[in-house]
């Protein structure tokens, strides 16, 4: 971003761009700050999927893997799903995540997905540095996806995403004019390389758009574009008991036309379909580099799932957690 | 969108709920499959199905590309919609990238007859142009300032803090150490001679300039938005074909398609 005008409509640019960006983008090894726009379509929400460093652009599952790869949903079952994240240094007081996914048959998965990130009250100056308000910067998500197998073994889906900037407002406020907004498409597909579905690969391509707009149209901000690819295999060990599960994965992230790669590892152990321990790395991924872990608890319809990110993103107050919340029929 | 609520409506519900997996594998046949490998088309349909192998499976990649246009090859009438929402909004969008060159050339024009005009001889018009950088910093400051205090000799820069040069100045020294250093930081920022504005003594143009940098800014809104919406109008028309083309069809005795699907529960 360029420089702004003073008082709420700076904050606003400030806290819902750039210390985004900060967050996020920069987190990436690479990217310099405020180069991207929009860059809470990038931060991380699903506990199952963070649990494992996010590696989970092939083998994802349910409603939370729709902001890695579209194609997920393309097999599974009705889910609602709920996710509320605590994003790193407290600069994201709430983020919530509501989804439905809904498969027709022989047809494709259909989801919606609404996202609410509040960045907390704040305070509005004018050009003395007086304090003359107080507002409250929100974004807003609304994404749709689509997703279809084609045959046994590929999965491709699209998402078509919104997203918003606005701000509650006391007082007196210096607000754009406009609510900036803007759209994006997420692509991805997933192949499975054995009929026994035991090695799987994605690929996905995030945040395809249109630059945003908070002010002045020349000052548009790119959209943080990201092109994933990931393996992930599912070992079947004779040593182990008939009720464990496990599974790997290995991303690489790609921040398009800028930055270098950053790399995803994580894996899960999983006993009769019940419970599950997540754990996992990232090198130069969304949110910096550190590891992750998560556990999972699961009924026959109703699933939490628990996450924790050790990493060194953002100023590296506290540790994001995440909660997610699936009720599969 | 009526049609695909429509479609929706449409929509059976029956079957039953097997236990789910909860991770990526295995990947046993459930009543979710989306698949629509080992269904002919026969077998969904209860009566023939009215368009080739070949027009079906180009449909999605036509409305992609053109929207309605996969609805018109399956046969389906509202291919209308898709058509009218993409013309419509083309059309709209010409107007809006019009009114936004419009409103540009209006501000430009503004500025190097009222702002511009004292620091030249010549012809207004054929003052040279500048990226939108220049015309922000000529909306946030009245007056550039000079570029040098000395008619000849070396450089003496800007000292009154409220103009764009002068600003400039400040922030050079208060963040270089040397003043060689802050002088060349001016030399680099500071605005030239040729590109000297003042708005001074033209208050009610200053705000009409600034008032239509906003209309180009709205401008530019509106057509993000026709883009969005045309953007929009491929996928739902790409996703709306595809899905007719694996939804069951077929002909009804009246002559007309009918288009359904069950969903299990």
């Amino acid at each position: 971003m360029r420089r702004r005008h003073s008082s709420a409509r700076r904050a606003l640019i400030g806290a819902a761009l750039v210390i985004a960006t900060r967050r996020a983008a920069s987190a990436q090894s690479g990217i310099p700050n405020g180069l991207e726009g929009g860059t809470e379509l990038l931060l991380p929400t699903g506990a199952r999927g963070l649990g494992a460093a996010q590696a989970i652009v092939a083998s994802g599952f349910g409603a939370e893997a729709i902001f890695r790869n579209p194609a997920l949903i393309a097999h599974g079952p009705r889910e609602v799903a709920f996710n509320i994240a605590q994003q790193t240094g407290g600069l994201v007081v709430a983020d919530a995540t509501g989804s439905v996914v809904w498969p027709v048959p022989r047809v494709g998965s259909f989801a919606l997905t609404i996202r609410v990130l509040n960045e907390g009250e704040q305070p509005s100056v004018d050009d003395q540095q007086q304090v003359v308000g107080s507002f409250v910067p929100l974004a807003f998500i609304v994404a749709g996806t689509f997703a279809a197998q084609f045959g046994s073994r590929l999965e491709a889906g699209l998402t078509l995403k919104f997203l918003q900037l606005t701000s509650w407002c006391t007082g007196s406020c210096d607000l754009p004019p406009s609510p900036p907004r803007t759209a994006a498409i997420d692509l991805g597909v997933r192949y499975f390389l054995t009929k026994d579905s035991l090695i799987a690969i994605g690929a996905s391509g995030l945040n395809l758009g249109l630059p945003l707009q908070v002010n002045d149209s020349p000052q548009a901000d790119p959209l943080p574009k990201r092109a994933l690819i990931g393996v992930a295999v599912s070992p079947k060990f004779p040593q182990l008991p008939k009720e464990a599960r496990i599974h790997a994965e290995v991303d690489m992230i790609k921040a398009l036309s800028i930055g270098g790669p950053g790399f995803l590892f994580g894996g899960e152990l999983g006993w009769t379909n019940q419970y599950s321990a997540r754990a996992g790395y990232q090198l130069n991924g969304p949110i910096g580099s550190g590891p992750t872990f998560g556990v999972g608890f699961a009924t026959a319809k109703l699933h939490v799932d628990f996450a924790q990110i050790l990493t060194d993103a953002g100023a590296g107050e506290g540790k994001p957690t995440f909660l997610s919340l699936r009720y599969v029929f | 969108m009526r049609y695909c609520v429509s479609l929706a409506a449409v929509v059976a519900i029956g079957g039953s709920l097997h236990a789910q997996s909860v991770g990526l594998l295995p990947r046993g046949t459930s009543w979710y499959d989306t698949a629509a490998t080992g269904v002919t088309r026969a077998s969904r349909s209860p009566s023939p199905w009215r368009v080739s192998e070949r027009v079906a499976n180009y449909a999605p990649i036509a409305s992609a590309l053109i929207p309605g246009s996969g609805q018109l090859m399956l046969g389906n009438d509202r291919f209308i919609g898709y058509i009218a929402v993409e013309a419509l909004s083309w059309w709209k969008y010409s107007k809006d990238v019009s009114e936004q060159r419009s409103q540009e050339a209006s501000y430009k024009s503004l500025a190097r007859r009222q702002a511009r005009s004292h620091f030249t001889d010549a012809s207004p018009d054929l003052l040279p142009d500048a990226d939108w950088a220049y015309y922000e910093k000529m909306r946030d400051y009245k007056e550039s300032g000079s570029f040098s205090l000395s008619a000849t000799g070396p450089v003496i820069p800007e000292t009154d803090v409220t103009t764009y040069n002068g600003s400039r100045w400040q922030l050079a020294q208060s963040t270089f150490s040397t003043r060689e250093a802050a002088l060349q930081k001016y030399l680099e920022d500071a605005v030239r001679p040729e590109f000297a504005w003042s708005w001074k003594s033209a208050q009610f143009q200053y705000d009409i300039f600034k008032q239509t940098t906003n209309k180009r800014n709205d401008a530019y809104r509106a057509g993000f938005t026709d883009l969005m919406i045309i953007g929009a109008n491929h996928i739902l028309s790409m996703v709306d074909a595809f899905s007719t083309v694996r939804l069951r069809a077929g002909v009804k005795a009246n002559g007309e398609t009918a288009i359904g699907a069950r969903v299990t529960w």
